[in-house]
Protein backbone atom coordinates (compact mmCIF):
# COMPACT_ATOMS: atom_id res chain seq x y z
CA UNK A 1 0.00 0.00 0.00
CA UNK A 2 1.32 3.56 -0.58
CA UNK A 3 -0.23 7.34 -0.06
CA UNK A 4 -0.92 7.29 -3.82
CA UNK A 5 -3.58 4.31 -3.64
CA UNK A 6 -5.09 5.11 -0.65
CA UNK A 7 -5.69 8.79 -2.26
CA UNK A 8 -7.03 6.80 -5.36
CA UNK A 9 -9.35 5.02 -3.59
CA UNK A 10 -10.39 8.06 -1.40
CA UNK A 11 -11.05 9.95 -4.87
CA UNK A 12 -14.31 7.86 -5.12
CA UNK A 13 -17.43 9.09 -3.85
CA UNK A 14 -18.80 5.74 -3.61
CA UNK A 15 -15.80 4.29 -1.87
CA UNK A 16 -16.09 7.37 0.58
CA UNK A 17 -19.79 6.57 1.44
CA UNK A 18 -18.76 2.99 1.85
CA UNK A 19 -16.64 3.60 4.12
CA UNK A 20 -18.95 6.21 5.84
CA UNK A 21 -20.85 3.33 6.43
CA UNK A 22 -18.76 0.64 7.67
CA UNK A 23 -17.04 3.11 10.09
CA UNK A 24 -20.58 3.02 11.75
CA UNK A 25 -22.00 -0.25 11.20
CA UNK A 26 -19.37 -2.44 11.90
CA UNK A 27 -19.08 -5.35 9.69
CA UNK A 28 -20.80 -5.91 6.62
CA UNK A 29 -21.94 -7.87 3.53
CA UNK A 30 -21.61 -6.46 0.39
CA UNK A 31 -25.15 -6.93 -0.68
CA UNK A 32 -25.93 -4.99 2.88
CA UNK A 33 -23.45 -2.41 2.22
CA UNK A 34 -25.22 -2.23 -1.46
CA UNK A 35 -28.45 -1.39 0.25
CA UNK A 36 -27.23 1.32 2.26
CA UNK A 37 -25.91 2.93 -0.59
CA UNK A 38 -28.81 4.24 -3.18
CA UNK A 39 -28.27 3.73 -6.94
CA UNK A 40 -25.04 1.33 -6.40
CA UNK A 41 -25.60 -2.38 -7.46
CA UNK A 42 -24.32 -5.42 -5.82
CA UNK A 43 -21.62 -6.00 -8.30
CA UNK A 44 -20.64 -2.68 -8.44
CA UNK A 45 -19.98 -2.57 -4.67
CA UNK A 46 -17.78 -5.39 -5.23
CA UNK A 47 -15.34 -3.61 -7.14
CA UNK A 48 -15.09 -1.03 -5.11
CA UNK A 49 -14.42 -3.15 -1.86
CA UNK A 50 -12.09 -4.82 -3.87
CA UNK A 51 -10.20 -1.36 -4.29
CA UNK A 52 -10.58 -0.20 -0.83
CA UNK A 53 -9.09 -3.81 0.49
CA UNK A 54 -6.17 -3.88 -1.81
CA UNK A 55 -5.29 -0.13 -0.58
CA UNK A 56 -5.77 -1.59 3.04
CA UNK A 57 -8.48 0.23 4.27
CA UNK A 58 -10.90 -2.03 4.64
CA UNK A 59 -10.43 -6.23 5.44
CA UNK A 60 -12.78 -9.10 4.84
CA UNK A 61 -14.06 -11.73 7.24
CA UNK A 62 -15.33 -15.06 5.61
CA UNK A 63 -18.56 -16.99 7.32
CA UNK A 64 -18.96 -20.03 5.78
CA UNK A 65 -19.95 -18.91 1.63
CA UNK A 66 -20.81 -15.19 3.53
CA UNK A 67 -18.26 -12.48 3.40
CA UNK A 68 -17.89 -9.46 5.32
CA UNK A 69 -16.04 -6.07 5.60
CA UNK A 70 -15.28 -4.13 8.26
CA UNK A 71 -13.15 -0.91 7.96
CA UNK A 72 -9.25 -1.60 9.08
CA UNK A 73 -8.69 0.52 11.54
CA UNK A 74 -5.27 -0.72 11.89
CA UNK A 75 -4.39 -0.70 8.20
CA UNK A 76 -5.86 2.83 8.10
CA UNK A 77 -3.42 4.01 11.11
CA UNK A 78 -0.26 2.81 9.34
CA UNK A 79 -1.02 4.40 5.93
CA UNK A 80 -1.26 7.88 8.27
CA UNK A 81 1.65 6.54 9.68
CA UNK A 82 3.49 6.08 6.82
CA UNK A 83 2.37 8.95 4.86
CA UNK A 84 4.06 10.83 7.89
CA UNK A 85 6.77 9.21 8.06
CA UNK A 86 7.30 9.86 4.30
CA UNK A 87 6.80 13.54 4.84
CA UNK A 88 9.63 13.40 7.62
CA UNK A 89 12.38 11.63 5.05
CA UNK A 90 11.17 14.54 2.38
CA UNK A 91 11.96 17.05 4.99
CA UNK A 92 15.71 15.45 5.46
CA UNK A 93 16.08 15.37 1.56
CA UNK A 94 15.07 19.17 1.59
CA UNK A 95 17.61 20.17 4.39
CA UNK A 96 20.20 18.41 1.85
CA UNK A 97 18.94 18.88 -2.00
CA UNK A 98 19.93 22.71 -1.84
CA UNK A 99 17.66 24.25 0.80
CA UNK A 100 19.74 24.23 3.59
CA UNK A 101 22.97 25.15 1.59
CA UNK A 102 22.03 28.32 -0.64
CA UNK A 103 19.76 29.76 2.15
CA UNK A 104 22.49 32.41 2.99
CA UNK A 105 22.97 32.31 7.33
CA UNK A 106 21.98 36.35 7.74
CA UNK A 107 18.82 35.87 6.32
CA UNK A 108 17.87 32.69 8.11
CA UNK A 109 15.95 32.86 11.29
CA UNK A 110 17.98 30.75 13.32
CA UNK A 111 20.86 32.89 12.87
CA UNK A 112 19.13 36.12 13.04
CA UNK A 113 17.75 34.47 16.45
CA UNK A 114 21.15 33.55 18.11
CA UNK A 115 22.47 37.44 16.94
CA UNK A 116 19.80 38.87 18.66
CA UNK A 117 20.11 36.23 21.84
CA UNK B 1 -2.24 0.54 18.17
CA UNK B 2 -0.07 1.95 21.16
CA UNK B 3 1.87 5.54 20.56
CA UNK B 4 4.37 5.20 18.03
CA UNK B 5 8.20 7.09 17.29
CA UNK B 6 8.74 7.62 13.65
CA UNK B 7 12.44 8.19 13.20
CA UNK B 8 14.19 9.05 9.75
CA UNK B 9 17.64 9.64 8.81
CA UNK B 10 19.75 11.34 6.63
CA UNK B 11 23.82 11.61 5.89
CA UNK B 12 24.25 14.86 4.23
CA UNK B 13 27.62 16.60 2.92
CA UNK B 14 26.82 19.50 5.03
CA UNK B 15 28.16 20.61 8.25
CA UNK B 16 25.85 20.06 11.77
CA UNK B 17 26.15 24.09 11.87
CA UNK B 18 24.94 24.62 8.42
CA UNK B 19 22.23 22.31 8.53
CA UNK B 20 20.87 23.43 12.02
CA UNK B 21 21.03 27.10 10.88
CA UNK B 22 19.05 26.62 8.05
CA UNK B 23 16.13 24.85 10.04
CA UNK B 24 13.71 27.70 9.78
CA UNK B 25 13.96 26.48 5.64
CA UNK B 26 13.42 22.72 5.14
CA UNK B 27 12.14 21.49 8.78
CA UNK B 28 8.87 21.77 7.78
CA UNK B 29 9.02 25.74 7.76
CA UNK B 30 10.20 26.12 11.40
CA UNK B 31 8.94 29.49 12.81
CA UNK B 32 9.88 30.92 15.56
CA UNK B 33 10.77 34.79 17.43
CA UNK B 34 13.51 32.95 18.99
CA UNK B 35 15.43 29.89 19.27
CA UNK B 36 15.80 29.70 22.82
CA UNK B 37 14.07 27.43 25.71
CA UNK B 38 10.80 28.13 26.28
CA UNK B 39 9.98 29.88 23.22
CA UNK B 40 6.84 29.04 20.97
CA UNK B 41 7.44 27.44 17.66
CA UNK B 42 5.22 26.08 15.08
CA UNK B 43 5.86 23.47 12.40
CA UNK B 44 3.92 23.91 8.99
CA UNK B 45 2.96 20.39 7.71
CA UNK B 46 1.53 19.75 4.36
CA UNK B 47 -1.08 16.75 4.92
CA UNK B 48 -3.78 14.44 3.69
CA UNK B 49 -4.20 16.53 0.57
CA UNK B 50 -4.72 20.02 2.28
CA UNK B 51 -3.83 23.12 0.51
CA UNK B 52 -2.29 24.51 3.80
CA UNK B 53 -1.13 21.27 5.64
CA UNK B 54 -1.39 21.58 9.60
CA UNK B 55 0.57 23.41 12.09
CA UNK B 56 1.98 21.91 14.73
CA UNK B 57 2.46 23.93 18.07
CA UNK B 58 4.83 23.66 20.18
CA UNK B 59 7.11 24.96 22.26
CA UNK B 60 11.53 24.71 22.22
CA UNK B 61 12.10 22.71 25.10
CA UNK B 62 15.55 21.60 24.72
CA UNK B 63 18.59 23.22 22.55
CA UNK B 64 22.21 22.68 21.85
CA UNK B 65 23.37 24.67 19.36
CA UNK B 66 24.18 23.14 16.19
CA UNK B 67 23.66 19.70 17.32
CA UNK B 68 19.97 19.34 18.82
CA UNK B 69 16.81 20.44 19.42
CA UNK B 70 13.42 19.05 21.22
CA UNK B 71 10.05 20.97 20.94
CA UNK B 72 7.49 19.62 22.73
CA UNK B 73 4.12 20.12 21.00
CA UNK B 74 0.23 19.81 22.42
CA UNK B 75 -1.30 20.05 19.49
CA UNK B 76 -2.87 18.31 16.79
CA UNK B 77 -1.60 15.73 18.98
CA UNK B 78 0.35 15.62 22.04
CA UNK B 79 4.02 14.99 21.60
CA UNK B 80 8.01 15.93 20.65
CA UNK B 81 9.71 16.68 17.61
CA UNK B 82 13.50 15.49 18.10
CA UNK B 83 16.54 16.57 15.83
CA UNK B 84 19.91 15.50 16.48
CA UNK B 85 23.29 16.39 14.23
CA UNK B 86 26.23 14.54 14.46
CA UNK B 87 29.24 15.07 12.84
CA UNK B 88 30.49 12.81 10.07
CA UNK B 89 34.55 12.88 9.02
CA UNK B 90 32.24 14.68 5.92
CA UNK B 91 29.34 15.77 6.66
CA UNK B 92 26.80 15.36 9.07
CA UNK B 93 23.92 12.67 10.05
CA UNK B 94 20.73 14.15 10.58
CA UNK B 95 18.06 12.53 12.63
CA UNK B 96 14.97 13.32 13.06
CA UNK B 97 12.52 11.90 15.36
CA UNK B 98 8.71 12.37 15.85
CA UNK B 99 6.41 10.71 18.84
CA UNK B 100 2.79 10.27 17.50
CA UNK B 101 0.54 8.97 20.14
CA UNK B 102 -3.32 6.86 19.48
CA UNK B 103 -5.03 10.63 19.58
CA UNK B 104 -2.71 11.57 16.82
CA UNK B 105 -2.84 8.60 15.01
CA UNK B 106 -6.70 9.04 15.06
CA UNK B 107 -6.22 12.72 14.19
CA UNK B 108 -4.39 12.12 10.94
CA UNK B 109 -6.31 9.07 9.81
CA UNK B 110 -9.23 11.59 9.95
CA UNK B 111 -7.52 13.90 8.09
CA UNK B 112 -6.18 12.23 5.88
CA UNK B 113 -10.12 11.51 4.82
CA UNK B 114 -10.86 8.11 5.98
CA UNK B 115 -13.77 7.74 8.46
CA UNK B 116 -12.53 6.36 11.51
CA UNK B 117 -14.76 3.94 13.72
CA UNK B 118 -16.91 5.19 16.95
CA UNK B 119 -14.77 4.69 20.23
CA UNK B 120 -15.93 2.26 21.91
CA UNK B 121 -18.88 3.19 24.51
CA UNK B 122 -17.64 4.42 28.11
CA UNK B 123 -18.99 2.82 31.28
CA UNK B 124 -20.08 6.13 32.95
CA UNK B 125 -20.58 9.76 31.03
CA UNK B 126 -18.47 10.35 28.00
CA UNK B 127 -18.16 14.29 27.13
CA UNK B 128 -17.73 15.44 24.00
CA UNK B 129 -15.28 18.47 23.10
CA UNK B 130 -14.86 19.92 20.10
CA UNK B 131 -11.78 22.21 19.82
CA UNK B 132 -9.51 23.95 17.33
CA UNK B 133 -6.69 21.94 16.73
CA UNK B 134 -5.93 22.72 13.26
CA UNK B 135 -6.89 26.22 11.00
CA UNK B 136 -6.30 29.71 11.96
CA UNK B 137 -8.27 29.16 15.69
CA UNK B 138 -5.66 26.21 16.50
CA UNK B 139 -3.60 29.31 17.75
CA UNK B 140 -6.10 30.02 20.61
CA UNK B 141 -7.41 26.99 21.18
CA UNK B 142 -4.04 25.85 22.77
CA UNK B 143 -4.85 24.41 26.17
CA UNK B 144 -8.43 24.01 25.76
CA UNK B 145 -7.80 20.10 25.45
CA UNK B 146 -5.87 19.97 29.04
CA UNK B 147 -8.66 22.26 30.77
CA UNK B 148 -11.00 19.76 29.54
CA UNK B 149 -8.91 16.66 31.06
CA UNK B 150 -8.02 18.25 34.51
CA UNK B 151 -12.24 19.27 34.86
CA UNK B 152 -12.63 15.17 33.96
CA UNK B 153 -9.74 14.25 36.22
CA UNK B 154 -11.32 16.16 38.83
CA UNK B 155 -14.71 14.55 38.38
CA UNK B 156 -13.07 11.10 38.31
CA UNK B 157 -11.09 11.84 41.76
CA UNK B 158 -14.10 13.13 43.59
CA UNK B 159 -15.71 9.93 42.75
CA UNK B 160 -19.40 10.66 42.56
CA UNK B 161 -20.11 7.10 41.43
CA UNK B 162 -19.94 7.62 37.63
CA UNK B 163 -17.03 7.69 35.40
CA UNK B 164 -16.42 10.33 32.69
CA UNK B 165 -14.53 10.56 29.89
CA UNK B 166 -13.64 12.75 27.08
CA UNK B 167 -13.61 12.27 23.59
CA UNK B 168 -12.16 14.87 21.44
CA UNK B 169 -12.89 16.75 18.04
CA UNK B 170 -11.06 19.29 15.81
CA UNK B 171 -13.39 21.28 13.68
CA UNK B 172 -10.22 22.86 11.78
CA UNK B 173 -11.71 26.21 12.24
CA UNK B 174 -13.83 24.69 9.12
CA UNK B 175 -18.43 24.73 9.89
CA UNK B 176 -18.26 21.81 7.24
CA UNK B 177 -15.51 19.98 9.39
CA UNK B 178 -17.39 20.83 12.73
CA UNK B 179 -20.36 19.29 12.19
CA UNK B 180 -18.87 16.08 10.46
CA UNK B 181 -16.82 15.99 14.10
CA UNK B 182 -19.88 16.55 15.87
CA UNK B 183 -21.28 13.53 14.17
CA UNK B 184 -18.90 11.74 15.69
CA UNK B 185 -18.60 12.50 18.89
CA UNK B 186 -22.30 11.75 19.05
CA UNK B 187 -21.97 8.72 17.37
CA UNK B 188 -19.43 7.79 20.32
CA UNK B 189 -22.02 7.86 22.89
CA UNK B 190 -21.42 11.77 23.72
CA UNK B 191 -24.54 13.54 25.30
CA UNK B 192 -22.89 16.96 25.82
CA UNK B 193 -20.49 18.51 23.40
CA UNK B 194 -18.76 21.24 24.71
CA UNK B 195 -17.49 23.69 22.13
CA UNK B 196 -14.86 25.72 22.10
CA UNK B 197 -14.88 27.05 18.30
CA UNK B 198 -15.97 29.96 16.68
CA UNK B 199 -19.03 31.03 16.32
CA UNK B 200 -19.83 29.56 12.96
CA UNK B 201 -18.64 25.85 13.63
CA UNK B 202 -20.69 26.16 16.44
CA UNK B 203 -24.03 27.07 14.50
CA UNK B 204 -22.97 23.70 12.83
CA UNK B 205 -23.06 21.64 15.83
CA UNK B 206 -25.55 22.86 17.40
CA UNK B 207 -28.04 22.23 14.08
CA UNK B 208 -26.42 18.69 14.37
CA UNK B 209 -27.05 18.49 18.52
CA UNK B 210 -30.43 19.48 18.09
CA UNK B 211 -31.13 16.69 15.44
CA UNK B 212 -30.14 14.25 18.00
CA UNK B 213 -31.19 15.72 21.21
CA UNK B 214 -28.03 16.65 22.25
CA UNK B 215 -26.87 19.19 24.54
CA UNK B 216 -24.63 21.83 22.79
CA UNK B 217 -22.88 24.59 24.68
CA UNK B 218 -20.35 27.17 23.07
CA UNK B 219 -18.27 28.35 26.38
CA UNK B 220 -16.09 30.50 24.77
CA UNK B 221 -16.77 34.29 24.07
CA UNK B 222 -19.38 35.01 21.44
CA UNK B 223 -22.25 37.24 19.81
CA UNK B 224 -25.09 34.97 21.15
CA UNK B 225 -28.34 33.95 19.01
CA UNK B 226 -31.84 32.96 18.91
CA UNK B 227 -32.47 31.00 22.27
CA UNK B 228 -32.82 27.20 21.86
CA UNK B 229 -33.81 24.36 23.99
CA UNK B 230 -31.09 22.74 24.31
CA UNK B 231 -28.17 24.72 23.59
CA UNK B 232 -26.25 27.11 25.71
CA UNK B 233 -23.96 30.23 24.98
CA UNK B 234 -21.83 31.18 28.14
CA UNK B 235 -18.78 32.89 27.19
CA UNK B 236 -17.88 36.74 27.02
CA UNK B 237 -20.33 38.54 24.62
CA UNK B 238 -18.33 41.63 22.66
CA UNK B 239 -20.92 44.29 24.01
CA UNK B 240 -19.49 43.16 27.93
CA UNK B 241 -16.09 43.20 26.87
CA UNK B 242 -16.29 46.59 24.94
CA UNK B 243 -18.22 48.24 27.87
CA UNK B 244 -15.25 46.99 29.96
CA UNK B 245 -12.75 47.93 27.90
CA UNK B 246 -13.67 50.85 25.79
CA UNK B 247 -13.59 54.10 28.40
CA UNK B 248 -10.96 53.28 30.53
CA UNK B 249 -8.90 52.92 26.75
CA UNK B 250 -9.84 56.38 25.59
CA UNK B 251 -9.50 57.82 29.05
CA UNK B 252 -5.75 56.10 29.17
CA UNK B 253 -4.60 56.90 25.61
CA UNK B 254 -6.76 59.98 24.88
CA UNK B 255 -8.03 58.41 21.61
CA UNK B 256 -10.81 59.24 19.86
CA UNK B 257 -11.10 57.99 16.07
CA UNK B 258 -11.02 54.29 15.81
CA UNK B 259 -10.55 51.54 12.71
CA UNK B 260 -11.96 48.75 13.29
CA UNK B 261 -10.53 45.39 11.36
CA UNK B 262 -12.12 42.14 11.53
CA UNK B 263 -13.49 39.08 9.85
CA UNK B 264 -16.47 38.65 7.29
CA UNK B 265 -18.13 36.16 9.83
CA UNK B 266 -20.44 36.57 11.90
CA UNK B 267 -19.08 37.20 15.31
CA UNK B 268 -16.79 40.08 14.21
CA UNK B 269 -19.66 41.99 12.10
CA UNK B 270 -21.56 41.63 15.25
CA UNK B 271 -18.59 43.13 17.49
CA UNK B 272 -18.08 45.48 14.96
CA UNK B 273 -21.76 46.65 15.12
CA UNK B 274 -21.91 47.14 18.10
CA UNK B 275 -18.63 48.67 18.34
CA UNK B 276 -19.91 51.40 16.21
CA UNK B 277 -23.04 52.45 18.26
CA UNK B 278 -20.62 52.35 21.61
CA UNK B 279 -18.08 54.79 19.96
CA UNK B 280 -20.78 57.40 19.05
CA UNK B 281 -22.01 56.93 22.81
CA UNK B 282 -18.98 57.57 23.93
CA UNK B 283 -17.86 60.73 21.71
CA UNK B 284 -15.46 58.71 19.09
CA UNK B 285 -15.49 58.42 15.29
CA UNK B 286 -14.81 55.65 12.74
CA UNK B 287 -11.80 56.50 10.89
CA UNK B 288 -12.58 53.50 8.72
CA UNK B 289 -12.88 49.59 8.72
CA UNK B 290 -11.23 46.55 7.07
CA UNK B 291 -13.40 42.86 6.63
CA UNK B 292 -11.16 40.49 5.66
CA UNK B 293 -11.76 36.45 5.63
CA UNK B 294 -10.85 33.94 8.27
CA UNK B 295 -7.43 32.90 7.39
CA UNK B 296 -6.25 36.04 5.56
CA UNK B 297 -2.55 36.43 5.54
CA UNK B 298 -1.09 40.17 4.10
CA UNK B 299 -2.29 42.44 6.84
CA UNK B 300 0.53 44.96 5.97
CA UNK B 301 -1.69 46.63 3.08
CA UNK B 302 -4.31 46.71 6.09
CA UNK B 303 -1.98 48.54 8.56
CA UNK B 304 -0.79 50.74 6.12
CA UNK B 305 -4.91 51.70 5.56
CA UNK B 306 -4.95 52.58 9.24
CA UNK B 307 -2.18 54.45 9.64
CA UNK B 308 -3.49 56.87 6.61
CA UNK B 309 -6.78 56.93 8.47
CA UNK B 310 -5.19 58.78 11.11
CA UNK B 311 -6.76 56.66 13.46
CA UNK B 312 -5.52 56.86 16.96
CA UNK B 313 -7.54 53.72 18.23
CA UNK B 314 -7.38 50.21 16.81
CA UNK B 315 -10.33 47.57 17.46
CA UNK B 316 -9.17 43.87 16.48
CA UNK B 317 -11.79 41.34 16.37
CA UNK B 318 -9.62 39.18 13.92
CA UNK B 319 -9.15 35.36 15.94
CA UNK B 320 -6.40 33.40 15.71
CA UNK B 321 -3.72 33.06 13.17
CA UNK B 322 -5.30 36.24 11.85
CA UNK B 323 -4.43 37.98 14.51
CA UNK B 324 -1.14 37.02 15.12
CA UNK B 325 -0.16 38.43 11.83
CA UNK B 326 -2.41 41.47 12.10
CA UNK B 327 -0.35 42.39 15.33
CA UNK B 328 2.87 41.36 14.00
CA UNK B 329 2.49 43.57 11.24
CA UNK B 330 1.31 46.02 13.32
CA UNK B 331 4.18 46.44 15.00
CA UNK B 332 6.81 45.98 12.23
CA UNK B 333 5.19 48.98 10.14
CA UNK B 334 4.90 51.54 13.47
CA UNK B 335 1.63 51.76 13.93
CA UNK B 336 1.94 51.37 17.78
CA UNK B 337 3.86 54.66 17.93
CA UNK B 338 0.48 56.63 16.66
CA UNK B 339 -2.27 53.93 17.77
CA UNK B 340 -3.31 51.74 20.82
CA UNK B 341 -5.36 48.23 19.68
CA UNK B 342 -7.71 46.99 21.72
CA UNK B 343 -8.03 42.96 20.92
CA UNK B 344 -11.40 41.04 21.47
CA UNK B 345 -9.92 37.74 20.75
CA UNK B 346 -6.46 38.28 22.28
CA UNK B 347 -5.57 35.59 24.96
CA UNK B 348 -2.78 34.43 26.55
CA UNK B 349 -1.81 31.29 23.61
CA UNK B 350 -2.49 34.17 20.99
CA UNK B 351 -0.13 37.00 22.68
CA UNK B 352 2.46 34.08 22.98
CA UNK B 353 2.55 33.74 19.10
CA UNK B 354 2.57 37.22 18.08
CA UNK B 355 5.82 37.41 20.14
CA UNK B 356 6.37 39.22 23.73
CA UNK B 357 8.06 42.43 21.94
CA UNK B 358 5.52 42.43 18.90
CA UNK B 359 2.24 42.81 21.32
CA UNK B 360 3.12 44.81 24.33
CA UNK B 361 0.70 47.69 24.69
CA UNK B 362 -2.06 45.72 23.39
CA UNK B 363 -5.48 45.99 25.35
CA UNK B 364 -7.68 42.86 25.65
CA UNK B 365 -11.13 42.50 27.29
CA UNK B 366 -11.70 39.04 28.54
CA UNK B 367 -13.55 36.91 31.24
CA UNK B 368 -10.24 35.71 32.66
CA UNK B 369 -6.74 35.85 32.68
CA UNK B 370 -4.50 33.74 34.08
CA UNK B 371 -2.52 36.13 36.16
CA UNK B 372 -5.82 36.60 38.21
CA UNK B 373 -4.56 36.94 41.63
CA UNK B 374 -7.50 35.07 43.33
CA UNK B 375 -6.99 32.39 45.36
CA UNK B 376 -9.20 30.07 43.45
CA UNK B 377 -7.54 30.78 40.21
CA UNK B 378 -3.91 30.53 41.64
CA UNK B 379 -4.58 26.94 42.71
CA UNK B 380 -6.48 25.97 39.30
CA UNK B 381 -3.35 27.37 37.80
CA UNK B 382 -1.52 25.23 40.33
CA UNK B 383 -3.32 22.30 39.41
CA UNK B 384 -3.50 22.69 36.00
CA UNK B 385 0.99 23.05 35.88
CA UNK B 386 0.94 20.21 38.50
CA UNK B 387 -0.70 17.87 35.78
CA UNK B 388 0.19 19.17 32.45
CA UNK B 389 3.80 20.59 33.55
CA UNK B 390 6.04 23.33 33.06
CA UNK B 391 5.76 23.47 29.09
CA UNK B 392 1.73 22.73 28.72
CA UNK B 393 0.27 25.62 27.09
CA UNK B 394 -0.66 29.04 29.27
CA UNK B 395 -4.40 28.98 30.47
CA UNK B 396 -6.42 31.34 29.21
CA UNK B 397 -10.35 32.66 28.91
CA UNK B 398 -10.46 29.97 26.26
CA UNK B 399 -9.25 26.91 27.99
CA UNK B 400 -10.73 28.03 31.67
CA UNK B 401 -14.33 28.38 29.80
CA UNK B 402 -13.80 24.69 29.42
CA UNK B 403 -12.89 23.73 32.30
CA UNK B 404 -15.70 25.88 34.33
CA UNK B 405 -18.44 24.72 31.97
CA UNK B 406 -17.83 20.62 32.29
CA UNK B 407 -18.11 21.68 36.14
CA UNK B 408 -21.30 23.89 35.45
CA UNK B 409 -22.61 20.87 33.62
CA UNK B 410 -21.98 18.25 35.78
CA UNK B 411 -23.89 19.73 38.82
CA UNK B 412 -26.91 19.93 36.61
CA UNK B 413 -26.57 16.79 35.06
CA UNK B 414 -25.60 14.93 38.52
CA UNK B 415 -29.40 15.39 39.67
CA UNK B 416 -30.86 13.59 36.88
CA UNK B 417 -27.91 11.92 34.20
CA UNK B 418 -30.81 9.98 31.93
CA UNK B 419 -32.74 13.67 31.77
CA UNK B 420 -33.25 15.22 28.00
CA UNK B 421 -31.32 17.78 26.86
CA UNK B 422 -33.73 20.50 27.04
CA UNK B 423 -33.75 19.24 30.69
CA UNK B 424 -30.50 19.78 31.51
CA UNK B 425 -29.91 22.88 29.97
CA UNK B 426 -32.81 24.58 32.38
CA UNK B 427 -30.97 22.58 35.13
CA UNK B 428 -27.93 24.84 34.47
CA UNK B 429 -29.59 27.73 34.28
CA UNK B 430 -30.08 27.02 38.03
CA UNK B 431 -26.24 26.51 39.42
CA UNK B 432 -24.25 28.77 41.02
CA UNK B 433 -20.64 27.81 40.64
CA UNK B 434 -17.38 29.06 41.98
CA UNK B 435 -14.42 29.11 39.20
CA UNK B 436 -11.67 30.40 38.44
CA UNK B 437 -13.21 33.38 36.65
CA UNK B 438 -15.11 33.97 39.71
CA UNK B 439 -18.99 32.97 40.74
CA UNK B 440 -20.81 31.94 37.83
CA UNK B 441 -24.70 32.29 37.73
CA UNK B 442 -27.00 33.28 35.43
CA UNK B 443 -28.22 36.63 34.71
CA UNK B 444 -30.52 36.75 32.02
CA UNK B 445 -31.39 33.03 31.53
CA UNK B 446 -29.38 32.95 28.45
CA UNK B 447 -25.67 33.28 29.98
CA UNK B 448 -24.09 33.43 33.43
CA UNK B 449 -22.85 36.98 34.64
CA UNK B 450 -19.20 37.42 34.75
CA UNK B 451 -17.02 40.34 35.53
CA UNK B 452 -14.91 41.28 31.96
CA UNK B 453 -11.47 41.68 32.99
CA UNK B 454 -8.96 44.76 31.03
CA UNK B 455 -5.25 43.57 31.12
CA UNK B 456 -2.39 45.55 28.77
CA UNK B 457 0.04 42.73 26.75
CA UNK B 458 3.26 43.36 28.17
CA UNK B 459 6.99 41.91 28.18
CA UNK B 460 6.30 38.67 30.41
CA UNK B 461 2.38 38.29 30.47
CA UNK B 462 -0.83 40.52 30.56
CA UNK B 463 -0.96 43.24 33.29
CA UNK B 464 -4.30 43.53 34.66
CA UNK B 465 -5.62 47.20 34.99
Amino acid sequence: MDADSVFDSLSSSVRRDILTFLSTHGDASAGEIADAISDVGRTAVSTHLRILRSSGLVSERRAGRQRFYSLDREGSAMIAVGYFQSLMRNALEDAESGKAAVTPVSASPASRARRAG
Amino acid sequence: MSGIVLTATRDVALTPEAVFETLGSWLFGASFERLEVGRPLTLTVPFGGAASGFTIFGRIRRIVWGQSIVIEHSQPWRGTVRLRLTPLPIGARVTLSCDVDDAGVGWMVRRTGIPSSAPESARGRRWGLLTTKSGSGAVFALGTENAALLAIDELNAAGAGMENDLVVGDDGTDPAMAAVEAERLIAAGCRVIVAAVISASFTAVQQVAQRHGVLAVHSVLNEGGRPARSVLRLGERPADQLRAALTPLMRETGGSRCYIVGHTYSWSRSAARVARGMLADLGAGVAGEARLPLGHHDYAPVVERIRRSGADLVLSTLVGDDEVRFERSSHELGLRSTATTLSLVLDESTREHIGAEQSAGVWAAMGYFEASPSSVNQAFVARYRARFGAWAPPLSSLSESVYSTILLLERALADDPDATADAWARAVRQVRLETPRGLLTFGDGETYASTIRVAIAGQTGFHLL
